[in-house]
């Protein structure tokens, strides 16, 4: 799990980096709100954020509420981790949007369950977040199926998304699952291969016969 | 590790243990970091209150505070903690009359630090 801590106490920091090395997670550390901005938004940014509260310039708080403007559908996962132990700070750092709370002193067997649980939410985010998009593109799919097709009254080729003439059958083995197999009906077999059209009407005219 | 000689209302060596995941080694690294580190934002502490900087005081209390808090070095932090009070409530006076005694609590804490694991 890649894991951005966010804390300007040099010890802590490289205590918090320690133990999750220790636990097998890669770790980004920065010592401020403004440089953590910056790495957030970054698109291949760490979805699991731990963040110390009260900080020289931009503190935890308010770039919770600042990552919260720009969240989408993965939105980050942001554990507080302070020294404020009271309750009216746990209820406002979960109200500005933290999705847990850990206070300083911590122990590395919480630290790592808590990690362990946003790392469960994320993985069940990514999930949901694959599955829609799966969900959607059927969707758009279906759509393109059941949406107008222009055809040429003439030569019977189909206009494509892209604005280009296409064959029927090259339109249909692009646009769906089916497999095209060309053959010849009974009318153009007679206008394109009149003495094979013959053949074939005669021999079914003897078979009902002898039937 | 046995650390019997170590005065534990100052700084519990077995509690820094725990938060180390029993590693010696990184004991001793965070610990070197937080000697030096506290010793300079000290420095900073005072340079604030010098300056009548009260909010950047209550910043450098609190990181003291929680610095301390892990580092399991409890009458520092204790002290550290009641600077950053102080300072939050604008309470410069008490926060400056403070100073000598964090001062006091950090040598006494490096003592027993070094004694232990350094």
């Amino acid at each position: 799990m890649r894991i951005l801590i966010v804390e300007d106490d040099l010890s802590t920091r490289n205590t918090l980096s320690s133990i999750l090395l220790k636990c097998g997670h890669e770790v980004s550390a920065v010592s401020s709100g403004e440089e953590a901005w910056t790495v957030i938004r970054q698109p291949d940014a760490p979805r699991l954020i731990l963040l110390d509260w009260l900080m020289p310039g931009l503190n935890g708080l308010d770039l919770c509420k600042r990552i919260r403007s720009i969240d989408g559908d993965n939105p980050f996962y942001i554990i507080m981790l302070t020294v404020k132990d009271n309750k009216k700070d746990i209820v406002e750092g979960l109200d500005t949007g933290t999705d847990d709370y850990i206070t300083k002193p911590f122990y590395p067997e919480e630290l790592r369950a808590r990690i362990n649980a946003g790392h469960r939410i994320i993985e069940m985010q990514n999930r949901l977040l694959s599955h829609a998009k799966e969900l959607q593109n059927s969707l758009d799919h279906i759509e393109t199926l059941q949406g107008i097709l222009p055809i040429c009254s003439f030569c019977k080729k189909v206009r494509n998304d892209s604005n280009y003439w296409q064959q029927v059958d090259d339109y249909i083995a692009s646009h769906t699952n089916a497999r095209v197999t060309h053959s010849i009906c009974p009318e153009c077999m007679k206008i394109h291969y009149p003495d094979i059209h013959r053949r074939i009407n005669r021999k079914n005219t003897e078979k009902a016969d002898s039937d | 590790m046995s650390f019997v000689n170590c005065d534990r209302s100052i700084f519990d060596p077995d509690d820094l243990m725990e938060r180390m995941m029993g590693d010696s080694v990184l004991a001793r690294s965070i610990a070197e970091i937080f000697l030096n580190d506290i010793r300079n934002r000290i420095d900073m502490l005072k340079d604030r209150l010098n300056e009548n900087d009260i909010r950047g005081a209550e910043l450098l209390a609190h990181s003291m505070n929680g610095a301390a808090s892990n580092m399991a070095a409890d009458k520092f932090q204790e002290i550290a903690s009641r600077i950053e009070k102080a300072s939050r409530l604008n309470d410069l006076d008490a926060a400056i009359f403070l100073l000598t005694e964090l001062e006091d609590r950090f040598m006494e804490a490096e003592k027993e630090i070094r004694k232990a694991i350094l």
